[in-house]
């Protein structure tokens, strides 16, 4: 009697644990989507490439990065977070990663590249080329 | 009754309907994440505006501008890789990537963005300036 109730113990025990062991897994891949560092390097890339698209001769535009910025301290990246180069913006926050757009307003910008030293990444358009 | 047999057979049932349900999220969540943001209209958007802004002066249409001389004055780089098709109905002018064109009569995500604007400007003449965006990673 006593075997068959430790052994009905064991085996609920057993099931329980291999349910928190599943909805843990599912939970960590959810989590670990949702931070994805690609995610945001898309967003800014294209945010930066549509402010430039809209942006006339003598303007200048600030935005703020702290959130790449963090993010590529922690991933340890100590170069260049966006370059600009031949009508492509780059925003790279690893070693690993990065992502290109194109923008098609022919103009020549003041700053190239910025590297993680400040939260905004600030450029002014000086004049169409 | 075998009521240990009913209750291993309901663990099997329990798990895989835990699984049907896990790989459901985890396909939702995968296709989300992995849609990119699409910014096409809004790209040709910001683009019509420059034309727009290009081919009128003082509410009229500029004269000067032309199929060959357009790219220059509105200052539009369309790139080397065929991702744009520009058209602007009154002044004859189609640039970039004719192939897009085609796209405009077909709805679908995965399909190029076409915009069409018309613009008044006095006199009473309409221009209609077409933008195809196929700017896609």
């Amino acid at each position: 009697m006593k075997n068959k109730k430790a052994n009905i113990l064991t085996e609920n025990i057993i099931f329980i644990v291999l349910n928190l062991v599943f909805l843990t897994i599912l939970i960590l891949f959810l989590f670990s989507k949702a931070s994805d560092v690609s995610f945001l390097e898309e967003k800014y890339a294209k945010q930066i490439a549509l402010m430039i698209d809209s942006a006339k001769p003598g303007m200048e535009v600030a935005l703020n990065m702290s959130e790449a910025m963090e993010i590529a301290k922690k991933k340890k990246w100590e170069e260049k977070i966006v370059s600009i180069q031949d009508n492509v913006v780059t925003v790279k926050l690893h070693e690993k990663g990065g992502y290109s757009y194109s923008f098609f307003n022919d103009v020549d910008l003041d700053v190239l590249y910025f590297y993680p030293t400040q939260d905004e990444f600030k450029f002014k358009v000086v004049k169409y080329k | 009754m075998n009521r240990r047999g009913t209750d291993k057979i309901i663990s099997v049932y329990w798990f895989a309907i835990l699984f049907i349900v896990a790989a459901a999220v985890v396909y939702m969540v995968v296709v989300f994440y992995g849609t990119p943001y699409d910014v096409r209209e809004a790209e040709a958007s910001a683009m019509i505006n420059q034309i727009a802004d290009c081919i009128t002066k003082d509410n009229k249409l500029r004269t000067g501008v032309n199929n060959d001389n357009f790219l220059e004055e509105c200052h539009i780089n369309l790139g080397k890789e065929n991702k744009y098709y520009v058209e602007v109905g009154d002044l004859e002018i189609a640039k970039g990537n004719m192939n897009l064109n085609e796209f405009c009569d077909k709805k679908g995500n995965k399909l190029p963005k076409c915009v069409e604007r018309k613009l008044y400007v006095l006199g009473g003449e309409i221009v209609e300036i077409k933008v195809v965006v196929n700017n896609v990673k």
